[in-house]
């Protein structure tokens, strides 16, 4: 079965007349049905993923409507008073932040660069920040940042693989920041390409 | 996991790394709890690690759930693939139909400022795929998308109290 492109609808603008979508009510009658709500009243949560984990403290009912947008990046600033930088893995190492994981547009680059021996492909990833790819830190919500400044944070990755066989030889989640003017006092705002 | 650090910025990170597969997390809700309590987080897991894939499950009667919330992949030729569980799928999924594909509905997300940004969307019955080409040709995601055939996603529960 081969895909034409031209006949995959756009997920970003939502056409004048539409069928709904069969598989996010598959999805939701399977996963947040009745019984998966009661079931939710009884137990705890741990998440966990393989690559960007998450630990939630419990799964109420209330947790199974569809989580509003920001909702999760918004847990980040609320739970870590001395959150300064574009991601909480910052201070682990594991996540690496500069500006120059950015593009020309200050968003995560998806390039391809050449360097000694190999060469990075980088990727966004698209939906890392609770369906976003990139959001806004206002300083005010963090004023014991120990880097006083508002910032625009794009999550991304990188592998590195050789340039002789192609194979894989390092893998990275990173993470672009583009450091804002200060701009006082402004709530934190979706700000998505 | 960092659960003592004199810098409660610095507290809740989680890394685990096997033979084949690691393990990378933050726990924010650590930082305000003892040390003690905050790595009975991690007690309570077994982590099974082997080359057909990893798998964590509860030990105790904990009361907690294992639950994979997103997980990645390299593809070569293709780019990367990453999975997405029922919650954030959810929040990802269009309300209108997607084109249909063996195992649900795809969608392709634009990036109007590069290209390379682009990304196609898999919504399933199980999660969501998101598949980024990156500097691949679309046409090699496109042809891998619809060669999948099942996609599975599974809570191991131990423990309802």
């Amino acid at each position: 079965m081969n895909v034409d492109p031209a006949q995959v609808p756009s997920g970003r603008v939502r056409p004048t007349e539409y069928r709904r979508s069969a598989a996010r009510q598959d999805l939701i009658a399977k996963n947040f049905g009745r019984r998966n709500l009661l079931k939710a009243g009884v137990i705890a949560g741990v998440a966990l993923s393989l690559n960007v984990l998450e630990l939630v403290p419990r799964l109420a009912p209330k947790a199974f409507a569809a989580p509003a947008t920001w909702a999760r990046c918004g847990d980040y600033q609320t739970t870590n008073s001395h959150w300064g930088e574009c991601n909480p893995f910052a201070s682990s190492g594991t996540v690496k932040i500069s500006h120059g994981y950015c593009n020309v547009n200050d968003y995560h680059r998806a390039d391809t660069v050449a360097v000694m021996g190999g060469y990075y492909e980088y990727y966004r990833r698209a939906t890392s920040c609770d369906g976003k790819n990139a959001w806004v830190w206002r300083i005010i919500h963090n004023q014991t940042a120990p880097n006083y400044r508002d910032r625009r944070c794009s999550d991304g990755r990188y592998v590195l693989k050789d340039g002789t066989s192609g194979a894989v030889r390092a893998r990275n989640d990173t993470c672009c920041e583009l450091i804002l003017p200060r701009t006082g006092t402004a709530a934190v705002t979706p700000d998505t390409p | 996991m960092l659960a003592a650090a004199p810098e409660t910025g610095q507290r809740g990170v989680i890394y685990w790394r096997g033979p084949h597969f690691e393990v990378s997390s933050f726990a924010p809700h650590s930082v305000s709890i003892s040390p003690k309590i905050a790595m009975r987080l991690l007690a309570g897991l077994t982590f099974e690690d082997d080359e057909n894939g990893l798998v964590i499950s509860p030990n105790e009667d904990n009361g907690e759930t294992v639950d994979v919330v997103s997980t990645s992949a390299y593809i070569h030729d293709v780019g990367m693939l990453d999975f997405l569980n029922p919650r954030r799928a959810l929040s990802v999924i269009p309300a209108w139909a997607g084109k249909k594909v063996p195992v649900g509905e795809l969608w392709h997300f634009p990036d109007d400022e590069d290209r390379n940004a682009d990304y196609y969307l898999v919504g399933t019955d199980s999660g969501a795929l998101v598949v980024s080409p990156g500097t691949y040709p679309h046409s090699s995601a496109l042809n891998f998308i619809s060669s999948i055939v099942s996609v599975r996603y599974e809570t191991m529960e131990k423990v309802a109290r």
